[in-house]
């Protein structure tokens, strides 16, 4: 399903603290765990993952480090920090009560 | 793509495509090399997932092609990578990054401005020169000119012999026997020059046509020295003929000297004019007083003298006059300052150089300025925030102002107000180079003034007093009594003590005395120097004693 950009704009840096509050990983690996876990509901566009990777990183909300796997490729794996775990908590609360809050628009009706 | 690029894709199995994509995308990139670097190396990592699974060469290039498309504008994908590496950049790198932008900002705007600054070249508008000769002339025909005999005296005159030279300037009763012989031979040799200042000092008027291709500072005033040496030279001939009893040529002379004096002084003259003709006025009064002092007139010629002397200067003006010196002042103004339009109105540095900041010339003033770290001052004050024309003419004209009412009041007056005049003048030209050079020092003019005046009130009141004596057989007990019996208008005041000069008399004679520049009654003790020996004048440490007539004097 393709949702409106400006939907998933809001909803991206969450997608990707959670997923990275799981376990670090690097960049395509995170770009394939988003479509996976969302069930392809969500994908997000190779042109807007990295950036906002690095706008993450700027904020200190994850960090990046240079490993080298065991095939010998060299790969930047990210991990959330303890800011972005607090702000992850945060969002997600957020999210929650706009969630519910939008369930009860939908599910009204008229007595 | 640079072979080496598209090598090194080759070798690490990505196609031609995902090289060149990667190329153009650091390209647009614009940042710093090994941040880009780094972004290529994670891209292309990227990639190699991405294609990992693919089998075939054809494979590959069609999966690659798809993962490009799915970046999006490589543009815009340059800028947002680019943005969001920058917020990655720690705030001291930051700091630094805008400093260095804003410093090479300023330099440009600094560079662009000093151009600017040194474009600008002055306007000559008014003939300030000429403005003076009209403001010095009187409407009155040359033949009633005196500068020309003065002028002519000077030539014939010329510099005399160094020995002669020092005799002049030593006081006439320090002497010896054989000096007042070479003396007498070297005056007489010099007859017609003395003459001549003699025809000259008869004329109603004096003024001389100031010329100068610089500006006023270029004024010529090539006789000042002649006209110092001639004042001297008729002081000591009155001495000389009053030894040889010959009074009447010894006050003839006098007269004359202080005729020449007068001219110099009196009017609108530059100040170096005024200051040469107060000498010679001093000079003659000196000579006049050592006259009386050693040979006493009768009262019937004394009367003579003393309305001679009404008549010269009884309200006389000697006040400081500055107009030329202001009106040389305009001159520089025009002349170190830029016109409007290109350059503005500000300093201009070559003509500061000619007035004697810095070594070179010009614009090269401004540049050996810069080089020498001492000097960094100077130059932003000429740069940025020297006062330009408008607010330079502004200043003079309000000080001017100020300062000709000063010069108008007498230094106790001056003391009271508590005003100490080049004290007060530097703090009002502080920050204006031009008018820190220009403006001369007032404070000691004023003073010559007033001395002038009051050796001349002084004169007429031992004048009136002697006549006192002769007629009445005494002195009288204080100077009011010289007043009510109506031998002096007025009580002579002195300009130091705000109070009439202090007289006494001592046995069969009389003390006269002003306070002098120390504003004390020191009881008529006169000054010494730091040896001890007598220093009438300006000697900081005693009165200004009028008469007696202190021994060794003329």
């Amino acid at each position: 399903m393709k949702f409106e950009s400006q939907l998933l704009k809001g909803v991206a840096p969450v997608v990707v603290l959670e997923i990275l509050s799981r376990g670090p990983m690097y960049g395509y690996e995170l770009s394939q765990a988003i479509e996976q876990r969302s069930g392809d509901v969500l994908t997000l566009g190779k042109g807007t993952l990295y950036p906002l990777l690095y706008n993450l990183e700027a904020k200190k909300l994850v960090k990046a480090k240079w490993e080298t796997s065991d095939s010998g490729r060299k790969r930047r794996y990210y991990s959330i920090t303890g800011q972005g775990k607090e702000q992850l908590a945060g969002q997600k609360q957020q999210l929650r009560e706009l969630s519910e809050g939008l369930r009860l628009v939908f599910e009204w009706a008229p007595a | 793509m640079k072979p080496e690029e598209e090598n090194r894709e080759r070798h690490n199995g990505l196609p031609g495509c995902v090289a060149a994509f990667l190329s153009e995308l650091i390209k647009h990139m614009r940042y710093r090399r090994l941040v880009r670097e780094e972004v290529r190396a994670e891209l292309q990592s990227h990639f190699a997932e991405e294609l990992r699974a693919c089998k075939s060469e054809q494979e590959k290039q069609k999966k690659a092609e798809d993962v490009i498309a799915g970046f999006g504008d490589i543009k815009l994908l340059a800028t947002l990578l680019r943005r969001a590496k920058r917020r990655c950049r720690p705030p001291w790198q930051t700091a630094v990054v805008r400093t260095a932008q804003v410093a090479a900002v300023l330099a440009v705007c600094f560079i662009v401005y000093v151009i600017w600054f040194l474009a600008g070249r002055p306007v000559i508008t008014t003939d300030y020169i000429a403005q003076f000769n009209r403001l010095v002339r009187p409407p009155a025909d040359e033949s009633l000119n005196a500068a020309p005999f003065y002028t002519r005296a000077a030539e014939m005159l010329k510099e005399p012999p160094a020995d002669i030279a020092e005799l002049l300037k030593s006081e006439h009763g320090d002497l010896s026997a054989e000096q007042k012989q070479r003396l007498t031979a070297w005056l007489t040799e010099k007859q017609e020059i003395f003459d001549l200042v003699a025809e000259g000092a008869q004329k109603p008027h004096y003024w001389r046509t100031y010329e100068g291709n610089e500006g006023m500072i270029s004024v010529l005033l090539p006789h000042v020295r002649s006209y110092r040496h001639l004042s001297r030279a008729l002081g000591h001939r009155a001495g000389l003929l009053a030894e040889e009893e010959r009074q009447e040529d010894a006050l003839a002379t006098i007269q004359v000297c202080y005729r020449h004096g007068r001219h110099l002084r009196a009017g609108n003259k530059t100040l170096v004019e005024q200051i040469v003709g107060m000498t010679a006025e001093n000079v003659a009064i000196d000579a006049m007083l050592g006259v009386l002092s050693g040979n006493p007139l009768g009262p019937a010629r004394l009367a003579v003298l003393q309305k001679e002397l009404e008549g010269l200067f009884v309200d006389e003006d000697f006040a400081v006059r500055v107009e030329g010196e202001k009106l040389g002042i305009y001159d520089e103004i025009q002349r170190c300052f830029t016109a409007g339009r290109l350059g503005g109105e500000h300093l201009y540095p070559r003509r500061l150089a000619s007035l004697g900041i810095g070594d070179g010339q010009g614009e090269a003033v401004v540049f050996d300025l810069m080089a020498t770290p001492r000097h960094w001052g100077t130059v932003a004050r000429i740069l940025f925030v020297h006062p330009d024309k408008a607010q330079t003419r502004a200043t003079i004209d309000r000080a001017y102002d100020v300062w000709a009412n000063w010069l108008r009041k007498t230094p106790a007056q001056l003391r009271d107000e508590g005003i100490h005049i080049n004290d007060e003048m530097e703090r009002t030209v502080k920050g204006n180079l031009l008018l820190e050079i220009m403006v001369p020092a007032l404070g000691r003019v004023h003073e010559l003034s007033y001395m002038t005046k009051v050796r001349f009130d002084a004169a007429l009141a031992i004048v009136s007093l002697l006549r006192y004596e002769a007629e009445k057989g005494r002195y009288p007990e204080n100077l009011d009594e010289l007043v009510a019996a109506g031998y002096l208008e007025r009580l002579p005041l002195d300009p130091w003590s705000a109070a009439p000069l202090t007289y006494r008399r001592t046995g069969e004679d009389f003390l006269l005395y002003g306070w002098g520049e120390n504003f004390t009654d020191d009881g008529g003790r006169p000054g010494t120097d730091r040896h001890g020996d007598l220093k009438r004048w300006w000697a900081g440490n005693g009165d200004w004693v009028f008469w007696p007539v202190a021994q060794g004097d003329s």
